[in-house]
């Protein structure tokens, strides 16, 4: 839908010309410098989400209890890691093993290949043509910490690549990953003698979907940008769509644009966020049948595509998560999400359990055991399908405050504590205000993302009251519970106190009043609720003049990202769908394999943008139609050097340590 | 209500655990939520965990109750985690949906468990939720009783258990539940007698002995 983009090499593709902190452009993996480090060794892909995990207010490894069931009682055996070093944030762990027992890794072992299935003909689901390319052995699903950036050149992508301080402009030629995959021999089903196309065909007509539009623009996981057809009908709400509802727009977005489902190995549904059950179990037994047919061959189905539609496999031990969407997403994006639907059931069971479950009982019905947590996933879900940047960068955000008032609230927290405290946070808005946690234990994002969700994509926790309840952190231990004292002691901020020890509740409560108190007499309490009633800056606040609308800044030191408000250019639901749906785009074309992208800039139809990629930072930013590059760059070169000088606001660094 | 507390012995204050236990989706946190803020939800979610909550009632002119509330998850994953909840506790309201016969046999099973783990002076009331579904409506000209007040009450009564059937949507008979409680828990004696929390239990029960259940005289905290 987006068929004439400008030409390539248009002379006035310039870059930024104004900020020397680029690198030299093919080796990402330049060692960082102690200040702006970033965990991530780009030699290390395949733990590159623990490895980036660390890198977040924290610098410890984990060595985590082994607590089990529910009713273990005792739970104060965490133990330290030894050897665990105690300086900048900056360690890199070395790869999963750290963060659980050998024995029970959080990700399978990195051998499942990747098989992309392109549909190339018109039919409703073709799965004749099957390419099965052996990708480089990656199989972490989620968070794309990874160092690397890379190179896609679709139509009307311009890349630089800048050398050192200088505004070399120049075109680095296209290189589309993944397709220097070798194309292997795998059996090809054939549709006509079973149910597959029909039953798959019936998703996707569900959802809306026209299936002469191929799939060969999704291929490779940077060639997102193929699918214009959502952000090229305009920016904002001028569209067919005006008029309808909000809550209607949602629901069809939803309808039509993406579908999770989760289903045990066996083939039964454990999860779907849509269709009732009679109908999803039919596509739930289709989907176990093609995983699995694959599995019989030693292969492992990842992703394949159908018409618009990008299919997104993930095993993880006895269930399957699968993604299908025709927003844009790249498989790396795709799997992320799924990552985190797979950490909301583990948060609900813990993987010990999930294994025993089923070593025990194939065909368990999974649905017994997550009840009432269908509203995690069924936010998360949402969230997701909005467009969710925490999940897009793998980092969370913070509410923007004086460092001083910061400072004071960490201080807060640190002297309210009592012995069996192991994380206390205090979140407003769904960002984080502050965060205290002992010396030899991290943090991690995903974790951290696990649980903003659960208290704001749900309203289960947001009713004032002081609940307790056991909740497993899979990247601090997949293997046991901890057990969260959560209360809103404001609409729209939340205590959170975590402890090892089952029967802290009280202890925590206590903890919970001074720490309130305090906040309270220290005008704490009014700073966050102002910060959160004021919202997030906007782009103007940041830029007095400047063609750009809207950025997402992710500091890969901290793990965690800032952007200005979404308005006023992308207040409604579709026009925030549309600049997430970009951001994806962008965020994937730097991110493909095999580039090294570190500048890139993408001028559509109805926008302008550029991405640009250092060891230190990511940044997207966005612009109206027609808006002058070197404008752009200026604005883009504006925003890294006001972070910069905001850093102590915008972002937590370290986080409070005991 | 609102006396002058200078009244010497006559003024009592006590405060008593109680737990809430019962299938999921019988109505505990709507009973909960519509005796604490006189509130309900058409649509709440299930509780995760469990929920604190508390709330002060007025006996008489001379007597103050608070109740330590833990509304439990009737979801099948936390039932290892009950005991938790119940072991300190001085009273039990354990629901069902009286339109849902299976939910009487699981309430039957959580009385005989308070029954033989719980503290043996255990005060529980047996509620039977949704009494409002019990009259026909627009929605559904005919009842959805499913559980007959008389077979509920003849099972109370032979259990030893205080029985109410109670809507938290309308509100029918929460106050009256609680209230019921209240009187059946032993007051008279001053000291740490309603607070069985600190004895009796010992071991890992004093685990959640956060506020403990004590008779106070003359203490309007
Ligand atoms: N009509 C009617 N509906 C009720 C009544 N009490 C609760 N409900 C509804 O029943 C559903 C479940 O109520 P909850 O209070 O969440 O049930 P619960 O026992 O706390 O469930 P768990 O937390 O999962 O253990 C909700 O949708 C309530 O609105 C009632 O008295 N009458
Ligand atoms: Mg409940």
């Amino acid at each position: 839908m987006d068929p004439a983009p400008p030409p390539p090499h248009r002379p006035e593709s310039s870059v930024p010309t104004e900020d020397a902190s680029t690198t030299s452009p093919p080796s990402d993996s330049t060692p960082p410098s102690v200040e702006d480090s970033i965990p991530p060794s780009p030699s290390d892909e395949s733990a590159s989400s623990p490895s980036e995990t660390t890198a977040l207010l924290s610098e410890g490894t984990v060595s985590p209890p082994s607590e089990d069931e529910l009713s273990t009682p005792r739970a104060s055996t965490y133990q330290p890691t030894p050897d665990t070093p105690e300086t900048t944030e900056t360690t890199e762990t070395p790869g999963p093993t750290d963060l659980t027992a050998p024995e029970e890794n959080y990700f399978p072992p990195p051998l499942l290949p990747r098989v992309i299935i392109e549909s190339t003909t018109n039919s409703i689901l073709s799965l004749q043509n099957i390419h099965s390319s052996t990708s480089s052995g990656t199989s972490t699903p989620g968070l794309q910490a990874k160092a690397t950036t890379a190179i896609s050149l679709p139509e009307g992508v311009h890349a630089h690549q800048t050398d050192g301080a200088s505004s070399g402009s120049v075109t680095a030629a296209p290189s589309f990953s993944d397709s220097n995959s070798i194309v292997s021999l795998v059996p090809t089903l054939n549709t006509r003698d079973n149910d597959v196309e029909s039953m798959l065909g019936e998703i996707l007509s569900e959802s809306g979907g026209r299936f002469s539009g191929m799939g060969t623009r999704l291929a490779g996981a940077g060639g997102g940008f193929g699918d214009g057809h959502i952000d090229d009908e305009g920016w904002d709400e001028s569209s067919d769509e005006e008029g309808l509802e909000e809550e209607a727009l949602i629901a069809r977005w939803r309808a039509r644009k993406k579908h999770f489902f989760i289903l045990s190995s066996a083939g039964k549904p454990v999860y779907s966020r849509y269709g009732d059950e009679s109908v999803v179990s039919g596509y739930m037994g289709v989907i176990q049948a093609i995983i699995s047919f694959f599995q019989d061959g030693d292969d492992t189905l990842k992703s394949f595509s159908a018409g618009k539609h990008r299919f997104a496999v993930v095993a993880e031990g006895p269930l399957y998560l699968v993604a299908i969407s025709s927003m844009g997403e790249s498989d790396s994006q795709l799997r992320a999400q799924l990552d985190a639907l797979y950490t909301q059931v583990l948060s609900t069971l813990t993987l010990s359990q999930l294994n025993k479950i089923f070593s025990t009982r194939e065909n368990f019905d999974l649905r017994r055991l997550l009840g009432g947590t269908e509203v995690f996933l069924d936010g998360l879900s949402d969230a997701m399908t909005r467009g969710s940047p925490q999940i897009l960068l793998s980092a969370l955000e913070c509410v923007k405050m004086r460092k001083s008032h910061r400072e004071r609230i960490n201080q807060i927290l640190l002297k309210s504590r009592s012995p069996s405290l192991l994380y206390g946070l205090v979140i407003a808005d769904e960002r984080l205000v502050s965060v205290i946690r002992p010396k030899r234990h991290s943090l991690h994002p995903p974790d951290l993302q696990l649980l903003f969700s659960m208290l704001f994509n749900a309203s289960t926790f947001r009713d004032g009251g002081e609940h307790w309840t056991p909740i497993c952190l899979p990247k601090f231990n997949n293997r046991g519970f901890l057990h969260a004292y959560i209360c809103f002691f404001r609409k729209e901020v939340a205590c959170v106190l975590i402890s090892a020890d089952k029967d802290a509740f009280f202890e925590m409560r206590s903890v919970k009043e001074t720490v309130v108190e305090q906040l309270e007499k220290s005008g704490s309490v009014k700073i966050i609720e102002d910060a959160v009633s004021r919202g997030r800056y906007i782009t103007t606040d940041v830029l007095s003049s400047t063609v750009i609308r809207h950025f997402l800044y992710k500091s890969r030191a901290n793990v965690q990202f800032t952007m200005p408000s979404f308005e006023p250019h992308f207040y409604t639901v579709i026009a925030r769908r549309r600049l997430m749906n970009l951001y994806q785009r962008l965020h994937s074309a730097v991110h493909a394999k095999n580039a090294h992208l570190k500048v890139h800039h993408c001028i559509r139809s109805s926008s302008v943008s550029l991405s640009w990629v250092t060891p230190a930072f990511e940044l997207y930013c966005v612009a109206g139609a027609g808006a002058d590059r070197g404008a752009l760059a200026k604005g883009a070169t504006a925003i890294v050097s006001w972070v910069k000088k905001e850093e102590e606001r915008l972002f937590v660094i370290g986080g409070a340590m005991f | 209500m609102a006396h002058p507390r200078a009244s010497t012995q006559s003024q009592r204050f006590a405060q008593f655990k109680l737990v809430l236990l019962g299938e999921s989706a019988v109505g505990k946190s709507s009973l909960v939520l519509r005796f604490v803020k006189d509130q309900f939800d058409d649509y709440r979610e299930s509780t995760i965990g469990a929920a604190f909550l508390t709330q002060t009632i007025a006996l008489d002119e001379t007597t103050t109750i608070k109740f330590e509330i833990w509304d439990t998850a009737g979801q099948e994953r936390y039932k290892s985690l009950a005991p938790m909840y119940y072991r300190n506790a001085n009273c039990a309201v354990v629901v069902y949906d009286i339109t849902q016969a299976s939910s009487l046999d699981k309430a039957k099973a959580w009385v005989k468990e308070l029954q033989r783990q719980a503290n043996e002076n255990i005060v529980i009331a047996l509620a039977g939720n949704k009494l409002d579904l019990a009259s026909p409506s627009a929605s559904s000209p005919t009842s959805k009783r499913a559980v007959d007040t008389a077979e509920a009450e003849a099972y109370a009564r032979e259990a030893g258990l205080l029985f109410f059937e109670t809507s938290a949507k309308t509100a029918e008979n929460v106050k009256e539940l609680f209230t019921a409680i209240a009187k059946k828990l032993p007051l008279d004696q001053q000291g740490p007698r309603g607070a069985r929390a600190g004895g009796g239990a010992g071991g890992r029960g004093v685990d959640l002995k956060g506020g403990s259940a004590a008779v106070q005289p003359g203490c309007n905290c």
